[in-house]
C-alpha cells in the first residue's frame, strides 16, 4: 500500500516537472523542407501572338525569410526550348515582365500538333521536360441572354445574364474553359481637353461565372453543355450615362487535359485551404522532375449586342 | 454467383465426405444432455463456457497424454447460456455413469455427475472464481484452450479485467480496451475509434444485443458509448468470421448486456470526475428460478460538467446565459422465463450528448428583446425484443425484433421581439440512420462431431442524409426539405462447427446477403471457412478465409468520431464494398504457466472502399446554414486497399498476475484512382509497428495495481514541402487580377495564386505514439457493500503525443531598420498531458 503510494507520488511529480506546453514547434531538422524542383508555366494557344514560359523556383514551407521577399521570384539563365517536330525555338529571357519569350512566327502553335518544352538551368535543379498536343477548336452554337432590373440603394440596376451553349464532339475526351468579356462603348467626357468635348471609349470587363467555368465531358460525352450563367451589372441605369452599345463575348477554350486537371485542382486546393477537416488537395503536373503545368488552349468565341 | 455456390457446397461435401471414409457407418446409440449455465447468485447467463465430458483419455492430474490429443466430446454455450451435448453410450459399464466439466475463466470450475443411459436436462450454477484465493495455478487447464477452437482472429475480455485497466479520467472503456489489442488500432489520441487489419472505424460492426450501433462515441470520441457495469461480455472478431456476421468488411463487435440479477436486488456504481453511473439489478418476481421467473437491469451514466459551470456561466452573464454540454446513457433490460422452452427479453440502450447555448437580452426601457438558443446533439437508441425457444433438446431457436436509430441535429432558434411583435426564425437540421430488423437463428446439435447454426435476417434502412426546416416569420419563409432513403439490407446463412476426428476442426459457413434499393439490387455468396489441426493437445496451426460484403458506407474524413459523420447507403455510383482475407496462425498453449499465444499472419484486400475526394469534406457536403443540396456522392471516390502483417498476442487471463503482451507488425496501402494522382499511398492510419503491454497485479485482497503500456509508429500524414506560384491562362478569365478595368492588351498569365506542393500523399510520418498509464484500486468490504477507491493517471509519464499538426507563422519586426522578418514552423498540438484521476465506485 505505502510502495504504491510512492510510486504515484512520484509519478505525479515526475509528470508536473515534466509539464510544458500543449503546443510546441517541432524541430525543423526531422522535417522535410523545400523541394529542388524547377516551377514551371506555359500555355499555348493559335490565336496567341507570343510564346512565353515562366521559370520560378519553389519555397520552402518551414523556416524564416524576409517578409519583403519579392513576390514572383523569376529565374533568369535558364536555358528554355520549345520544339514541334524537328523545329526547335529558344525562348529569350525578358528582365521587363519576368517571362522567357519568343516570337509566334518562329514556331507556329497547330491543333493537333504535340509540342515539347525543355528546361534547364545553371543551378542545381533537374532539368525538366514537358509535352503537349493542341486541341482543336470547338464552336460554340449559342449565347442565350436575360437580364432582370432590381432596385439596389436606390438605383436601378440592370444585371444582364448570359450562358454559352455549345455541343461536345463524341468519342473523344474534351475539356472546356469559358471566359467572357462585356465590351461597353459610351460617350464620355474629356474634361481636360479645352474646351470640355465629349469622347467615344470601349471598355473592356471581364465577365464572372456563378460556379466554376472549367469542364470535363466525362460521364457527359456528345452532350449538350451550357456554361453557368456569367452576370454583367450596367450600375447607372438611367439614360444619361452615355451608354452607347454593350456587346457580350463569350469564349470557349478547348483545353488539354493537363491544362485542366492543373487548374482543376488549383480551385479545389484554394476551396479546400481554410477547411482544417478537408482532405488535402495535391496538385497534379506534366512537367517531369518539375512542378506548374504546360498546357495548350485553342478558342472559339461568340459576340452579342446586348444594348 | 450460381456457380460459387455450387462450387462452395461441393467443396463442402466433399470434405466431409474424405473425412467420413475413416468413420465406421454405424453409428453407437447416444444420449443427449442440454441446459442452461448460469452464474451462481444471480442466475445471469453464462456464454461460452466449455462442456465435455470428462476425458476417458486423461490421467489423474487432468493432462491429456503429451504428444495425442485427445478426442474430446465437448461443447460451449451459446449467447443465452445453453448448451447440448449428444454423447454416444458405449455396452461397457464404465460408460453408463460419466462426468460433465463446466468451466469458464473467471469461474470455479464444476463437475457433475451424470448416470443412466437417457437424454436428461442438466442446468448448472458457476460459483464467480476467487481469484485471490487461487495462489496455486491449478495443474491443467485444458478447458479453456485457444488452441482447441476452429475460430481465430478472435478476441475476447472479461469484463472484471476491463474494470482493472486504467482509463482516461478513470471512465472505463470496453472500445479503449480492445484498442490495446494487436491487430487492432486506436486513431488519434483518447479515442474510441478502431481500426482492424487496415479497415476503417466505418467497416466495424459493433453489435449491442442483436441491434447495430452507428456511432459508438460521445465528446467527439473521447468516450464510447458503452457502459461496462451494464455489459456481461464482449468480444471481437477481426478475421476468419463465421457466417452469422455480415454486413461489414474489417470485424464484428459483439456486445451482450446483463440480463438482471434474479435471487437480490443489485447495485453498482461510481462517482468520477466527470461522470457518474449507477446500475440496479433485480428479481421482479419471487420465483428465483425456472418458469414464471423475471428480472430487470437498468443502468444509467451522466456527465456533469454542464451542471457544475451552470452557476459560474449565470452568474458571470447576470443570469441572461446559459451554455453547458453534457452526454448520458442508458440500459434497461427485462428478461422472463415464459415456461421451460421460452424466455423473453427486452433489452434497450439509449444515450445522447448535447451541447447548448441558451442567450436572452432585453433593452432597458423593456420595449425589446433577443433571445438565442442553439443546440447540437446526436444519440444512439436501440431496442432488441427477443424470445428463445427450444424446439428439442438439440434445437435452439431465437427471434430478434430489431430497433436502432441515430440522428444528428443542429437547432437553431432566434426571437426578436419589438414593440410586440415578434420576428422568429428556427432552423432545424438533422441527419441520421433508422433500422428496423428482423432475424432469427437456430443453433442445432445433432452429434458431437457437428454444431450447425442456420438463421436469416432482414434490415430496413431509412437512411436520412439530410433534413433541413427552417421557419422564418420575417421573410415569411416555411420550408422543409428532407432527404430519405429507403434500402433492405438481408442475409441468409448457415454454418457448421464440425469435428471430424481427433485433430481437426472446422468452421465452414455461406452467407447470402442481398441489397436492395435506391434503384439498385445485388445479391452476394460469402464464403466462410475456419480451420484448426491439432499437432499436439496444447498446439494447433489455424488456417481461415472470409469474404465479407458492406452495403452502408459513412462519410468520415476525420479520423475522429464526429457526430456529423455520416452513414450513406450503396447507390448506383457507390457500389458495395467487398473485403477478402486469408489469416494463418498457430495458437500454443502453455497449461501449467496459464498463458496462451497466439501468432497469427493475414491478407485482407479490400475493393469499392470509398474516401473524400481531394479537397472534400463533410463541411461541404452539408451545409446546414445554405441548406444546398450537393449529392454527397460528387465528393466521394472509390478505390482498392490492401493491408497484410503479423500478430503476437501473449495473454494471461488469471490469476494474481494477469495480462498480454501485443505486438503487430503491418502495412496497409491504399490505391484511389482520383488520390494521389492514381499512386498507391499509405492510409492516415498505416501503422507499421503496435505495441501494447497490460499488467494487472492484484498485491493483496485489498489492493489491485494496473498499468499499460502502449507504443505506435506515427500516422501517415500530408504536409506540405514547399509552395510556388502558380500561373494560370492570363486575360480575361474569371481569376485573379481581372478586377476593374483591364487594358484591351490580352495579360500572359493571371497573377500567381500560392500553392502548396505536398509531394507524394501521407508522405509525412507523424512522432511515435507511445504511453504509459498507471493504476491502483483499494478495495474494502463495508458492512453492507464493498468500496473501491481508484487512483489513476493516464499518460504518467507525460509525453507529447501528437493530436494534429499545423503550420504557424510569425511576424518579427525587424530591429533599427533591419527587413521584417516571417518565421514558418510545424506546430504539434497535444491534447492530454498527464491526467490524474480519482473515483470511488461501490458494488451491493
Amino acid at each position: 500500500m505505502k510502495s504504491a503510494l510512492l510510486l504515484l507520488l512520484g509519478g505525479f511529480t515526475f509528470a508536473l516537472l515534466g509539464c510544458g506546453s500543449l503546443v510546441q514547434d517541432v524541430n525543423p531538422d526531422n522535417l522535410p523542407i523545400g523541394t529542388a524542383k524547377l516551377v514551371v508555366h506555359s500555355y499555348i494557344s493559335p490565336q496567341d501572338t507570343v510564346l512565353t514560359v515562366v521559370v520560378e523556383t519553389p519555397r520552402a514551407v518551414i523556416g524564416q525569410r524576409p517578409v519583403s521577399y519579392q513576390y514572383r521570384q523569376p529565374l533568369p539563365n535558364a536555358t528554355v526550348d520549345l520544339s514541334e517536330g524537328t523545329r526547335t525555338v529558344r525562348l529569350v529571357y525578358s528582365a521587363k515582365d519576368g517571362l522567357y519569350r519568343a516570337p509566334i512566327g518562329s514556331l507556329p502553335i497547330v491543333a493537333g500538333r504535340t509540342y515539347t518544352l525543355t528546361v534547364s538551368s545553371p543551378y542545381n535543379y533537374p532539368a525538366i521536360t514537358a509535352q503537349c498536343t493542341v486541341p482543336a477548336p470547338v464552336t460554340p452554337t449559342d449565347i442565350r441572354l436575360d437580364s432582370t432590373i432590381n432596385n439596389q440603394f436606390g438605383q436601378n440596376q440592370r444585371k444582364y445574364i448570359s450562358r454559352l451553349l455549345w455541343k461536345d464532339p463524341a468519342g473523344q475526351a474534351n475539356y472546356y474553359r469559358v471566359t467572357g468579356q462585356a465590351l461597353r462603348t459610351q460617350r464620355q467626357p474629356v474634361y481636360n481637353s479645352k474646351p470640355p468635348r465629349d469622347t467615344v471609349i470601349t471598355n473592356v470587363e471581364t465577365i464572372y461565372f456563378q460556379n466554376s467555368s472549367l469542364f470535363s465531358d466525362k460521364s457527359a460525352d456528345g452532350e449538350s453543355f451550357i456554361s453557368p450563367k456569367a452576370e454583367y451589372s450596367n450600375y447607372n441605369n438611367g439614360p444619361s450615362n452615355g451608354l452607347l452599345q454593350l456587346r457580350v463575348v463569350m469564349t470557349l477554350n478547348a483545353l488539354d487535359e493537363n491544362y485542366y486537371r492543373y487548374h482543376e485542382a488549383i480551385d479545389r486546393q484554394n476551396t479546400a485551404r481554410d477547411n482544417p477537416f478537408a482532405e488535402p488537395v495535391l496538385i497534379p503536373s506534366n512537367i517531369q522532375n518539375g512542378l506548374g503545368c504546360f498546357g495548350a488552349f485553342n478558342q472559339s468565341s461568340l459576340s452579342v449586342r446586348v444594348r | 454467383m450460381k456457380d460459387t455456390l455450387r462450387l462452395f457446397l461441393l467443396g463442402w461435401l466433399s470434405v466431409q465426405a474424405a473425412f467420413g471414409q475413416s468413420k465406421s457407418p454405424a453409428r453407437p446409440p447416444t444420449i443427449t444432455i442440454s441446459g442452461y449455465v448460469r452464474e451462481a447468485g444471480s442466475q445471469e447467463a453464462l456464454i461460452g463456457v466449455n462442456v465435455y465430458r470428462s476425458g476417458v483419455a486423461t490421467d489423474r492430474t487432468g493432462a491429456a497424454p503429451a504428444d495425442r490429443p485427445e478426442r474430446r466430446l465437448g461443447t460451449t454455450t451459446n449467447t443465452y447460456g445453453f448448451y447440448s451435448l449428444t454423447l454416444p453410450i458405449g455396452p461397457s459399464a464404465s460408460q453408463d455413469s460419466f462426468r460433465l466439466v463446466y468451466s469458464m475463466v473467471g469461474y470455479d470450475t464444476q463437475e457433475q455427475p451424470v448416470s443412466g443411459q437417457t437424454s436428461q436436462t442438466l442446468s448448472v450454477l458457476l460459483r464467480s472464481g476467487k481469484l485471490l484465493n487461487e495462489v496455486v495455478v491449478r495443474s491443467s487447464r485444458a478447458e479453456e484452450k485457444v488452441s482447441d477452437s476452429p475460430q481465430m482472429s478472435q478476441i475476447d475480455i472479461p469484463i472484471s479485467q476491463i474494470k482493472k485497466i486504467p482509463a482516461l479520467l478513470g471512465e472505463k472503456d470496453v472500445l479503449k480496451v480492445l484498442q490495446l489489442m494487436p491487430g487492432v488500432q486506436k486513431g488519434s489520441e483518447g479515442q474510441s475509434g478502431i481500426y482492424v487489419r487496415g479497415g476503417g472505424p466505418d467497416q466495424n460492426l459493433i453489435v449491442l444485443d442483436d441491434a447495430v450501433v452507428y456511432n459508438a462515441s460521445h465528446l467527439f470520441g473521447f468516450f464510447s458509448v458503452f457502459n461496462g457495469d451494464a455489459l456481461k461480455s464482449v468480444e471481437l472478431t477481426k478475421g476468419g468470421f463465421p457466417a452469422r456476421f455480415g454486413g461489414r468488411l474489417s470485424s464484428v463487435i459483439d456486445l451482450n448486456m446483463k440480463d438482471g440479477n434474479k435471487e437480490k436486488l443489485h447495485g453498482e456504481g461510481g462517482i468520477g470526475l466527470i461522470a457518474s453511473r449507477l446500475t440496479l439489478e433485480g428479481p421482479l418476481s419471487k420465483k428465483k428460478s425456472g418458469p414464471g421467473s423475471t428480472s430487470f437491469l437498468i443502468s444509467g451514466r451522466r456527465t456533469y460538467l454542464d451542471v457544475l459551470a451552470a452557476p459560474i456561466i449565470a452568474s458571470q452573464s447576470g443570469g441572461n446565459t446559459s451554455a453547458g454540454y453534457y452526454f448520458y446513457d442508458l440500459n434497461a433490460k427485462i428478461n422472463t422465463e415464459l415456461g421451460p422452452k421460452d424466455k423473453l427479453y427486452l433489452s434497450g440502450y439509449f444515450g445522447r450528448d448535447k451541447f447548448y447555448a441558451k442567450d436572452k437580452s432585453t433593452s432597458t426601457d423593456g420595449k425589446s428583446s433577443t433571445s438565442t438558443d442553439i443546440g447540437i446533439g446526436w444519440g444512439n437508441a436501440t431496442g432488441t425484443l427477443r424470445w428463445n425457444h427450444l424446439f428439442s433438446d438439440k434445437v435452439f431457436g431465437n427471434a430478434s425484433l430489431i430497433f436502432s436509430n441515430y440522428d444528428f441535429s443542429i437547432s437553431a432558434a432566434n426571437a426578436d421581439t419589438y414593440n410586440g411583435k415578434t420576428d422568429q426564425f428556427d432552423l432545424r437540421y438533422t441527419s441520421g440512420i433508422r433500422d428496423l430488423g428482423l432475424k432469427y437463428d437456430l443453433d442445432i446439435y445433432p452429434n458431437p462431431q457437428h454444431s450447425l447454426r442456420v438463421g436469416v435476417q432482414a434490415t430496413s434502412h431509412q437512411f436520412t442524409p439530410s433534413a433541413v426546416v427552417v421557419k422564418n416569420t420575417n421573410l415569411n419563409e416555411n420550408r422543409a426539405e428532407i432527404d430519405k432513403i429507403n434500402v433492405v439490407e438481408s442475409g441468409v446463412y448457415a454454418e457448421d462447427t464440425w469435428k471430424p476426428d481427433a485433430r481437426w476442426r472446422i468452421n465452414g459457413g455461406l452467407r447470402l446477403s442481398a441489397f436492395t434499393g435506391s434503384g439498385v439490387t445485388y445479391v452476394r455468396p460469402e464464403p466462410r471457412l475456419s480451420m484448426a489441426y491439432m499437432l499436439r493437445p496444447d498446439l494447433s496451426v489455424k488456417a481461415s478465409y472470409a469474404l465479407m460484403n458492406q452495403y452502408v458506407h459513412l462519410l468520415s474524413n476525420t479520423g475522429i468520431g464526429l457526430p456529423t459523420d455520416l452513414w450513406v447507403p450503396t447507390t448506383d455510383r457507390v457500389k458495395p464494398q467487398q473485403s477478402q482475407q486469408v489469416a494463418v496462425g498457430i495458437a500454443k498453449d502453455f497449461a501449467n504457466k496459464g498463458l496462451a499465444l497466439t501468432l497469427e499472419g493475414y491478407y485482407k484486400r479490400m475493393d469499392n472502399i470509398i474516401n473524400y475526394r481531394e479537397g472534400a469534406s463533410f463541411l461541404l457536403i452539408d451545409d446546414p446554414t445554405s441548406a444546398r443540396k450537393v449529392r454527397w456522392e460528387d465528393n466521394v471516390t472509390a478505390g482498392k486497399g490492401w493491408s497484410y502483417g503479423a500478430e503476437i498476442l501473449l495473454q494471461k487471463k488469471e490469476g494474481r498476475f494477469s495480462g498480454w503482451v501485443g505486438y503487430t507488425l503491418s502495412w496497409t496501402q491504399w490505391q484511389f484512382g482520383e488520390l494521389n494522382g492514381g499512386r498507391p499511398f499509405f492510409p492516415r492510419y498505416d501503422r507499421r509497428h503496435d505495441i501494447s503491454v497490460v499488467g494487472i497485479y492484484e498485491l493483496s485482497p485489498k489492493i489491485t495495481l494496473s498499468g499499460t503500456w502502449v507504443y505506435g509508429t506515427g500516422q501517415a500524414l500530408t504536409l506540405p514541402v514547399a509552395n510556388f506560384n502558380a500561373y494560370e491562362q492570363g486575360s480575361s478569365s474569371n481569376s485573379y487580377g481581372g478586377y476593374g478595368n483591364i487594358p484591351l492588351v490580352q495579360q500572359l498569365f493571371s497573377q500567381p495564386r500560392q500553392v502548396n506542393e505536398y509531394g507524394q500523399k501521407n508522405s509525412f510520418r507523424a512522432e511515435p505514439y507511445h504511453r504509459f498509464d498507471v493504476a491502483v484500486q483499494f478495495h474494502k468490504k463495508m458492512k453492507r457493500h464493498e468500496r473501491t477507491w481508484e487512483f489513476s493517471a493516464y499518460n504518467a509519464y507525460s509525453r507529447r503525443n501528437p493530436f494534429f499538426y499545423q503550420l504557424n507563422t510569425s511576424y518579427q519586426q525587424g530591429a533599427n531598420g533591419a527587413t521584417a522578418t516571417e518565421r514558418t514552423s510545424l506546430r504539434r498540438y497535444s491534447v492530454f498531458p498527464i491526467v490524474p484521476s480519482i473515483s470511488y465506485n461501490f458494488k451491493f
